[in-house]
């Protein structure tokens, strides 16, 4: 994440907002919005090298929301978010949709990916082997199963520990 | 880029700098003050200084002391830079590219900023208003013609800047490998430690040999002017060396031009030279070379810094699908020998032994920790080598038993900061101890068992340096041997107390420590202040040896023999009870090590 350690989310996004050339005012307001709606208003003392990860991811999308950009990257925007914030920003990114802009997001985490997402990309060993609406990815079958066709992996294989098995040693 | 990017990036450099000013504690904000007044006094007395000097001087110095002046200002601006970027470079947060590529920034704007910016530092802070104030002297005195040396100055300036901006785009390139960058942090740190003590051993080191000569020419001088048998040889003597200074002299000053004609820092005070000596093609040329290196670096610079923000991205070449990483591997069922944690370590059990080997593995795996081991070694060896130089034998004649404990004490104080807070190299990793089953007494054998080969090793390494320099008898060797047996005892009785009752968390990259309190600090320090006293006991044999003047028996070894064997008894008898006292405090310890 392009994030400074020695910097406080405010001060963060001031700088992104001065960079964009944003007016002072309207930064300020949008900054105090978006550090209340992600749950960072109470750690607005702190510096980002004190944050967790969640809170970081949470800092980073304040920055690239609030330039009000129409097109998002974001890069497992859920990951270490707790279920409050992650709630609020599956409903922050729907409403950015809603009103016509696009969000680009990669994840691991496939059941997210069927939620939120219109389109999809598969990316195995850094190539782009499937892409697709969501909806034309096959007959009723989940992105997972579909996923794990792509990849190759043995469906049928059951992995265990030999010592977890009735003849565990 | 226009101005208000450039005003944001200015901003943001400095409440970084303000915050991580803020955040080391106040005793560093003070020190911050106190440095930054002192540099704009100095820089203010230094441009003042060189004006006022140069006006004064000047006028009356042949072409070869301004190249003196010159080079020694050189000197002193790049010693000060290098110091600067050494410890600059172990900072985790300095600017990067990445942090700034999102934003709506050009990287060639990027890129030039972050090149001006580099000249925002101390030592140009100090030195360069020097620099100019000398050559704002040398126009004073010889005329407005001296103005053309004015790109010597600037060549010189973007050439040092340049070549030390790409440096540190490869160093960064290269500490993207975490495991990588934490060996370089650690090397540039050991740098800089040298670096540091480098005017003073060459002062040292010069010190000496001038003393040496001096004292021999007042004695040729005396014997001269006396009428004795000897003062004619004197004379004679006195002369060869005056012939022998002044050649010396002239060869110093053949080395010191051509060596700064062969390496570019040099070309700034020869192109001085040459311009205050009215030869201009020459000055021009040296302010041609330098601006050139200079440009040549920059433009190499910033080719690799677009390489490397464009590595990875479309233009890239597909990564080919690694299809066998989707089949699982099979347990391998074929015979392979033990791991080095595997095995076993005489006397103790596997527990033991598995803690030991662990513990040891990931201590010489740290560069840092090699680091803090290589230093003291390291800066012992040069200062042991120009106190040896300096003094003769003959001064620790009949101390040699005593010498043993200093040799056995530095051994000590090798592996003193890794043992005094040895749950604070394990970081998060303590967790692993806190959920084991071990009875916490073989944890802290099992950690005391990991460093002793450390601390015998270097302990020994000295012992023989000692043996080198006065030689030991073969039993009073061997009586040292018990002797450091019985010292590491000793200390970790000592160290396993501190580092259960004042543990400090470490930062990752290193042993700065990331959150030690006043009261946590006072106590490793006061723990350091103990050793000597702990291992006061141990200078008994020497003592005994000394007034019974038993220098020719086995009594040095024998009662260190009859220590060791107390100290052994005591050390088995108190770990147990420092076992039951970590397995009291392992929660607050853990808290301590983890809580950022």
């Amino acid at each position: 994440m392009a994030l400074f350690d020695n910097l406080k989310a405010a001060e963060y996004l001031t700088f992104v907002g001065s960079m964009h050339s944003m007016k002072k005012g309207l930064m300020r307001t949008r900054i105090e919005e978006l550090l209340a709606l992600l749950d960072l208003e109470k750690d607005r003392d702190k510096l980002t090298v004190e944050y967790s990860s969640g809170m970081k991811k949470k800092l980073a999308l304040a920055a690239a929301l609030l330039p009000d950009p129409d097109l998002l990257f974001l890069d497992e925007p859920f990951e270490g978010v707790d279920a409050i914030a992650s709630l609020t920003i599956r409903k922050l990114l729907a409403t950015f949709v809603e009103r016509g802009s696009t969000v680009f997001l990669t994840s691991h985490v496939l059941e997210v990916v069927e939620r939120l997402c219109t389109h999809v990309g598969i990316i195995v060993g850094g190539e782009l082997v499937e892409q697709t609406r969501l909806a034309d990815l096959g007959s009723g079958g989940s992105l997972e199963q579909r996923f794990l066709e792509v990849v190759g992996t043995d469906l049928d294989a059951d992995p265990q520990l030999s010592w977890l098995g009735e003849d565990g040693v | 880029m226009n101005g208000k990017h450039l005003k944001a990036i200015l901003w943001l450099r400095w409440r970084i700098l303000r915050n991580r000013t803020q955040r080391s504690g106040k005793a560093s904000r003070v020190f911050m003050g106190f440095l930054l007044i002192a540099a704009v006094c100095l820089s203010v007395a230094l441009f003042a200084g060189s004006i006022a000097l140069g006006i004064h001087r000047l006028p009356v110095s042949t072409p070869f002391e301004i190249f003196v002046a010159w080079l020694a200002l050189c000197l002193a601006f790049l010693f000060s830079w290098t110091v600067g970027l050494l410890s600059d470079l172990q900072r985790s947060d300095a600017m990067s590219f990445k942090n700034l590529l999102h934003l709506p920034v050009s990287l060639s704007w990027v890129f030039l900023y972050n090149y001006l910016s580099s000249f925002v530092s101390l030592s140009v802070m100090i030195f360069v208003p020097a620099m100019f104030g000398l050559l704002f002297a040398m126009v004073w005195v010889d005329g407005p013609m001296m103005v053309l040396a004015l790109p010597l100055l600037i060549g010189f300036l973007g050439m040092v800047t340049a070549i030390t901006y790409q440096l540190r785009g490869w160093l960064a390139r290269l500490m993207e490998d975490k495991r990588r960058g934490r060996n370089i942090v650690s090397l540039l740190t050991l740098l800089l430690v040298l670096l540091a003590q480098a005017p003073n051993l060459i002062n040292m080191s010069v010190q000496s040999d001038s003393r040496a000569e001096r004292a021999e020419l007042r004695e040729l001088r005396n014997l001269s002017r006396t009428d004795g048998p000897g003062q004619a040889l004197a004379i004679q003597k006195l002369a060869l060396l005056e012939e022998q200074e002044v050649r010396e002299d002239s060869s110093l000053k053949a080395s010191l031009t051509l060596g700064a004609q062969v390496l570019p820092i040099g070309w700034l005070p020869i192109g001085m030279r040459a311009a205050s000596e009215r030869r201009w093609f020459v000055s021009l040329l040296c302010g041609l070379g330098m601006l050139s290196i200079g440009s040549w670096s920059l433009r190499r610079s910033y080719r690799k810094t677009l390489q490397g923000a464009v590595k990875g991205g479309g233009a890239a070449t597909p990564v080919p699908v690694p299809i066998e990483s989707n089949v699982r591997a099979e347990p391998s069922t074929t015979q392979r020998k033990p791991s080095f944690v595997e095995r076993p370590v005489p006397f103790v059990n596997a527990r033991v032994a598995g803690i030991a080997r662990t513990s040891l593995l990931s201590f010489v795996r740290a560069p840092e920790a090699k680091l803090m081991l290589l230093s003291p070694i390291i800066l012992l060896g040069l200062y042991g080598y120009i106190l040896v130089q300096r003094s003769s034998t003959s001064t620790f004649q009949g101390y040699t038993s005593f010498l043993t404990l200093g040799a056995v004490t530095m051994g000590m104080l090798s592996v003193m900061h890794m043992i005094q807070n040895q749950f604070g190299l394990d970081r998060g990793g303590f967790r692993a101890y806190l959920l084991s089953p071990t009875p916490r007494a073989e944890i802290l054998l099992g950690k005391n068992i990991a460093m002793a080969p450390i601390a015998f090793i270097i302990g020994f390494a000295a012992l023989t340096l000692v043996q080198v320099l006065m030689p030991l008898g073969a039993l009073h060797l061997l009586g040292a041997c018990f002797q450091l047996a019985s010292a590491y005892l000793m200390l970790c009785m000592l160290w396993n107390l501190i580092s259960i009752i004042s543990p400090i968390r470490l930062k990752d990259n290193g042993m700065k420590p990331a959150n030690a309190s006043f009261k946590g600090s006072m106590i490793q320090l006061g723990a350091s202040l103990l050793v000597p006293v702990v291992l006061l006991p141990l200078i008994v044999p020497a003592i005994a040896e000394k007034i019974l003047g038993w220098q020719h028996t086995p009594l040095f070894t024998v009662l260190h023999l009859l220590i060791l064997v107390a100290v052994f008894l005591i050390y088995r008898l108190a770990i147990r009870h420092q076992g039951l006292f970590l397995q009291a405090r392992e929660q607050r310890i853990l808290i301590t090590l983890t809580q950022e």
